[in-house]
């Protein structure tokens, strides 16, 4: 009873172990961020990097911008850089961001 | 002499204005010389050499 709680459950586990996150946050600091945020600008050469077609990426972007400000924070590049990952490994991006995919710091807005 | 090819898309992306993935946007990008991916690849290549 202590796993499977409920699907929206703000305890659920993020999807995003630390190791990798400490991956993402690297290349995130390399890419010089303007105040803990990187712009689409910024992000969308180092997302072609992975070869991926636009419409992948778009969706990846469109999932992981996540209060939509057009700009990606840590947490959300993380997303990102995760759904990147995923399609690489012949995964499907998923339509809509699954709850353990959303970043602890964001689940207040996202189900409210 | 402007080359008038309207792309005729008649159902635009449903992303928002802030998706910098949305096809106008992707002229002039400049490659990242930080590819986080290459790693990937090096790896697959790898794979596929040994198979």
């Amino acid at each position: 009873p202590l796993l499977l709680s409920g699907p929206a459950s703000p305890e659920l586990p993020w999807a995003i172990k630390s190791e990798e996150k400490a991956k993402y946050d690297s290349i995130f600091d390399s890419l010089n961020p303007v105040s803990g945020l990187l712009s689409g600008e910024k992000v969308k050469p180092v997302l072609l990097n992975s070869k991926l077609p636009v419409d992948i990426l778009g969706r990846v972007w469109e999932l992981s911008d996540i209060d939509h400000d057009g700009m990606l924070d840590r947490d959300e590049f993380a997303v990102a850089m995760f759904l990147v990952y995923c399609a690489l490994e012949k995964e499907p991006v998923p339509m809509s961001l699954p709850p353990a995919l959303v970043p602890p710091s964001k689940r207040r807005m996202v189900s409210a | 002499s402007s080359i008038n090819r309207s792309t005729s898309v008649n159902e635009p992306p449903p992303w928002r204005a802030t998706n910098p993935f949305l096809n106008e946007t992707l002229r002039d990008v400049q490659p990242s010389p930080i590819n986080p991916f290459s790693a990937f690849f090096e790896e697959q290549e790898r794979r596929s050499h040994n198979n």
